[in-house]
């Protein structure tokens, strides 16, 4: 067995972000979670992951910018990165795709949803 | 059982729901007052918008299907309203608080043990049919998404907005607020108080419509972040809240408008004056490039108004403040800059202590953070010291008025550039320089009204002042509509007082001749007039500004105008320097004090009483060479081409023989600390580019002690 | 009582911890030993800020021979003294292990440049002696008193006499 492939969680919600990270722990990911774009913002340079998932609508720095800010950085420009959001926000889920995201899950998913679409990411090719 | 992930994120499910649901309901409570206060609130809006979008999620999470639909419309209908399709209502907000105490219900029973929400099955359906009935009325009448106005917005800039944020946009535009992008760097172990003092300050004047966060600087302690506020107050406004934050301002470009930050209005052609077609002086002077004439920015006719109403906000929001204080505060945080070398010293040695190594790094970046501290607080310190010239413009207009009325002539002074800024001790010590230079144009430049008419002229005379700030510079042009030096008389009264003998004066190019002017005792009127006999002489004039490391320059053309060009540095902390190479040493000397540059042979130079001298257009200059006044080495022999740097102290001109002339830069003077201060010859030291540390010349003490002027001897 | 474990199954208890670091009564100081033409001297490290490698001076004229010139250190420019020649040693090329001593004295930084710095040590001030009236050459001018390190001696420098210096100054300038 190699090394967990370690993920960056981005999600306001506590109550959505212990449901991913148990979804996710639970067939082994290294789960590291960010309560806003901020503090992912602050994780983001001193660590290195192979997967973020992050929500858009968020204070301050949406999950937009933060695509952008991830897709221009030098360590993470390549990352798989998958949006969770809700319906209804389709305009917003479309311009992240646009910005570089690799993949979508709407809120509520089921946990094997999350670690499917997770892993697809990881594996392109698959 | 419990392990499974649904059944840990129900049991967190509650209290993160109830505090949402308060949330929303406190939310409500605001937009009501609000509305019926007349206020608009977007944000708090949005607020409500991301709770019950929170809440939708959560639900469905739980299988809650009743509360995940109904948060559903809810989420809906708020987007409506965010987005300004839907009008916040009276009605509206009834519905919100319904939902809001449904909400709360439906938590209390799940709290209580229930394992659903069907319980409020019948209230919940009644009030979606009448959200239905409010979403269906508001897709009929929704308007059109304003549009940019002259804005330009980059692509990359929209494509990273947010529908909701996209809007705010829109809607700022659409208000004609002002649009500014506010550019800050964070650190980011203090990113969160930084950001949240920015807030602070914007929150009062606009709205903040996005954060782009950037990674541009690839410094990975720093975030950048670009933050979009859409204001109605004036740009000045928001750059003064934002003064001290180390944070940068730009207004978002408009298409037919300047931008970026305030530039100078494009200069005009100069009116009636051209430069004056120049011969080649005699030998290469690289050293006066300051002194290339520049067009002059005759702007339309800005009548002077005598009394500027001041208003009483202004006012009451400055205070006086003693420059002595400002100095004070500039040594201190020299000494604080010292005690955080200190800091440093310490923390290479904990570096070396392995079982600190954790606190040294926090060390070593708490020092980082507050040596840029120190910087911003040092630049900060300057930009308070700064004054617009307007103050001494201002002066200025009221002599004028006074003395065309003594003189009898019609003076219209036309001001430009009256915001530019400069250092207040600056500009105390400008205001005699530029009113003996205002009153040589009235009563020199500008002719009698009735030798003006009969030369087809205006009766009443310009007199123009322009202010322009050029890098670290500000240039100051004194201009008039009149009569023009008068080259023949200039020459002839300089050869009456020996500056120069006739043969050499056929020599001078027309801006050498114009150039006389500043020598002492040289003037344009042969008979002092009761008016000239007052004024003073442009010698002073020029000596005075050197003391603040300024240059002056003439240009003129005969029948057409005069015009005076004056460069001074914003401060007197930054100087202008000659980089120049002796005997293989690098050394700067003030710009200031350096006349003019020549180049010349070793057979130039000859032996007068032992004194080395050159011949500087028939006159006997003494020269120095900075070897020999330093007693400098020097490997290998003497170059046989050599410069001689011409300065001069008030009157005395001597020659500095060096070997190479390096180029022209803008420095800093360092002090060589207390030991080493005052050593004749040494003004200090400064940094060029490279870490390479240079002596500064102090060229006073140098030609004291070459001719042993001053009291007593020459030392040696 | 409390006992505390090391990484070779040494166990020192919290006791014999306080014993050694409490039981000395006579004031220490500690002192940087650096080597200068072949003798051992001694600086108080209170008085030592940093301790930088050797980079090109600037050469100011009208100065006394053993200042070598001025350095930039992080923005502030100092003189540096060249312990050789003010302690009248013979002058030497500069080696590869030689380093400049930035000390403080007030508000003012200077720079030493020593031949090697060698160590720390602390010596108790009963341990320090006065320095004999005639040393080899003059330099006893500049000794404040001798300690003893590791049985060598070594020679504690007065460094408020080291930089005190004159230099030549221009007259007092009358304003123009």
């Amino acid at each position: 067995m190699g090394e967990p492939k370690r993920v960056l969680l981005v999600e306001d919600s506590p109550t959505m972000r212990a449901f991913a990270v148990a979804a996710l722990e639970a067939e082994g990911f290294a789960v590291t979670t960010a309560g806003s774009g901020f503090e992912a913002l602050k994780i983001l340079p001193r660590s290195r992951f192979d997967v973020i998932i992050t929500d858009i609508n968020m204070p301050d720095i949406t999950g937009l910018e933060l695509i952008r800010f991830v897709r221009e950085s030098a360590v993470h420009s390549k990352v798989p990165l998958v949006i969770i959001s809700t319906d209804g926000a389709e305009r917003d889920r479309e311009r992240g795709l646009k910005l570089g995201a690799d993949a979508y899950l709407v809120k509520p998913f089921a946990p094997e949803a999350l670690v499917e679409v997770v892993r697809r990411a990881l594996s392109p090719a698959a | 059982m419990s392990d499974r992930p649904i059944d840990r994120a129900l049991q967190e499910f509650l209290p993160e729901a109830q505090e949402i649901i308060e949330t929303f309901n406190r939310l409500l409570l605001k937009l009501d007052e609000d509305r019926v206060a007349g206020r608009a609130a977007p944000g708090m809006i949005n607020e409500a918008f991301r709770s019950v979008h929170t809440l939708k999620a959560l639900a469905g999470s739980v299988g809650l299907a009743r509360m995940a639909h109904l948060s559903h419309r809810i989420e809906d209908l708020l987007d409506k309203c965010r987005l300004d399709k839907v009008e916040l209502t009276a009605e509206v907000i009834d519905l919100l608080f319904e939902a809001g105490e449904l909400f709360q219900r439906i938590a209390a029973d799940i709290g209580q043990g229930a394992s659903s929400d069907g319980g409020s099955a019948d209230a919940s359906g009644d009030l979606l049919a009448r959200l239905e009935g409010a979403l269906a009325r508001a897709d009929s009448g929704h308007r059109d998404e304003p549009a940019w106005g002259s804005y330009v917005f980059d692509a990359s800039l929209l494509s990273v907005l947010t529908e909701y944020e996209e809007h705010r946009l829109r809607e700022n535009v659409r208000a004609g607020r002002g649009l500014y992008r506010v550019h800050a760097a964070f650190d980011l172990a203090t990113i969160d108080v930084g950001l949240e003092a920015l807030k602070e300050r914007l929150k009062p004047l606009g709205e903040v419509i996005t954060y782009l966060p950037s990674s541009e600087s690839g410094d990975p302690q720093q975030i950048e972040l670009d933050l979009i506020v859409g204001a109605p107050g004036p740009e000045s406004e928001i750059q003064a809240a934002l003064a001290g934050l180390g944070v940068v301002l730009r207004a978002v470009p408009r298409a037919g408008r300047s931008t970026g930050p305030q530039r100078a209005p494009a200069p005009t052609p100069p009116r009636g004056i051209q430069a004056a077609p120049e011969r080649p002086p005699p030998v290469a002077t690289p050293a006066t490039p300051a002194l290339t004439p520049i067009a002059v920015a005759v702007l339309p006719d800005i009548e002077v108004v005598e009394e500027r109403v001041t208003s009483i906000k202004s006012a009451s929001q400055t205070v006086r403040v003693d420059i002595r204080k400002l100095d004070h505060l500039m040594n201190l945080v020299g000494e604080l800059s010292l005690a955080r070398t200190g800091i440093q010293g310490v923390l290479d040695e904990l570096k070396v202590d392995r079982e600190r190594a954790g606190l040294a790094r926090t060390l070593h970046h708490e020092a980082r953070v507050l040596g840029r501290k120190l910087d911003e607080m040092q630049a900060a310190i300057i930009e308070v010291r700064m004054v617009p010239l307007g103050q001494v413009f201002d002066k200025l207009s009221r002599v004028v008025r006074k003395i065309s009325r003594e003189a009898g002539k019609d003076i219209r002074f036309v001001i430009s550039g009256a915001e530019t800024e400069l250092d207040k001790l600056l500009v105390e010590e400008l205001s005699d320089p530029l009113m003996h230079m205002i009153r040589n144009c009235i009563d020199h430049g500008i002719e009698p009204p009735e030798v003006r008419a009969q030369a087809g002229k205006p009766v009443a005379g310009t007199v123009a002042i322009a202010a322009s700030q050029r890098g670290n510079h500000v240039v100051i042009e004194v201009e008039d509509d009149g009569v023009g030096l008068d080259e023949a008389k200039l020459v002839r009264s300089a050869v009456e007082r020996g500056y120069l003998d006739e043969g050499a004066a056929g020599e001078l190019s027309r801006r050498e001749i114009y150039n006389l002017i500043f020598l002492p005792g040289v003037s344009t009127k042969v008979a002092a007039t009761e008016l000239s006999g007052r004024g003073v002489g442009m010698d002073v004039v020029k000596t005075n500004l050197s003391r603040l490391s300024g240059i002056i320059d003439v240009e003129s053309e005969p029948g057409l105008g005069t015009r005076l060009t004056l460069t001074l540095p914003i401060t007197l902390a930054i100087i202008q320097a000659l980089v120049i190479r002796a005997a293989g040493r690098t050394y700067a000397v003030p710009l200031n004090s350096v006349l003019e540059s020549l180049l010349i042979q070793s057979g130039d130079v000859r032996t007068i009483e032992r004194r080395e001298v050159v011949d500087l257009r028939g006159q006997t200059l003494p020269i120095v060479r900075v070897e020999d006044a330093f007693r400098l080495r020097r490997e290998g022999a003497r170059p046989k081409k050599s410069f001689v740097v011409v300065v001069g102290l008030a009157q005395h001109r001597v020659g500095l023989v060096i070997d190479e002339l390096i180029g022209q830069q803008d420095i800093v003077i360092k002090s060589l600390g207390k030991s080493l201060d005052g050593i004749p010859g040494i003004a200090g030291a400064t940094e060029l580019g490279g870490q390479q540390t240079v002596l500064v010349l102090d060229v006073a003490t140098l030609v004291e002690e070459t001719l042993g002027v001053g009291a007593g001897e020459a030392a040696s | 009582m409390s006992t505390r474990g090391t990484p070779f199954g040494l166990v020192a208890t919290e006791e014999a911890w306080h014993r050694r670091t409490r039981a000395e009564p006579v004031p220490q100081r500690e002192y940087l030993i650096f080597s200068v033409g072949g003798e051992d001297y001694g600086i108080d490290i209170l008085r030592i800020r940093e301790i930088i490698k050797v980079r090109p001076a600037t050469e100011v004229p009208r100065v006394p021979s053993f200042i070598i010139g001025v350095v930039s250190v992080r923005g502030i420019v100092l003189p540096v003294i060249d312990l050789r020649l003010r302690l009248h040693h013979e002058p030497a090329p500069v080696g590869a292990a030689a380093r400049y001593l930035i000390v403080a004295r007030d508000d003012e930084r200077f720079g030493l440049l020593v031949d090697r710095v060698r160590q720390v040590v602390r010596v108790g001030e009963n341990e320090i002696e006065a320095p004999p009236p005639v040393l080899a050459g003059t330099e006893t001018d500049f000794v404040a008193g001798i300690g003893r390190s590791e049985q060598r001696l070594v020679l504690l420098l007065d460094l408020d006499h080291i930089l005190r210096f004159e230099v030549p100054r221009a007259r007092p300038r009358s304003a123009p």
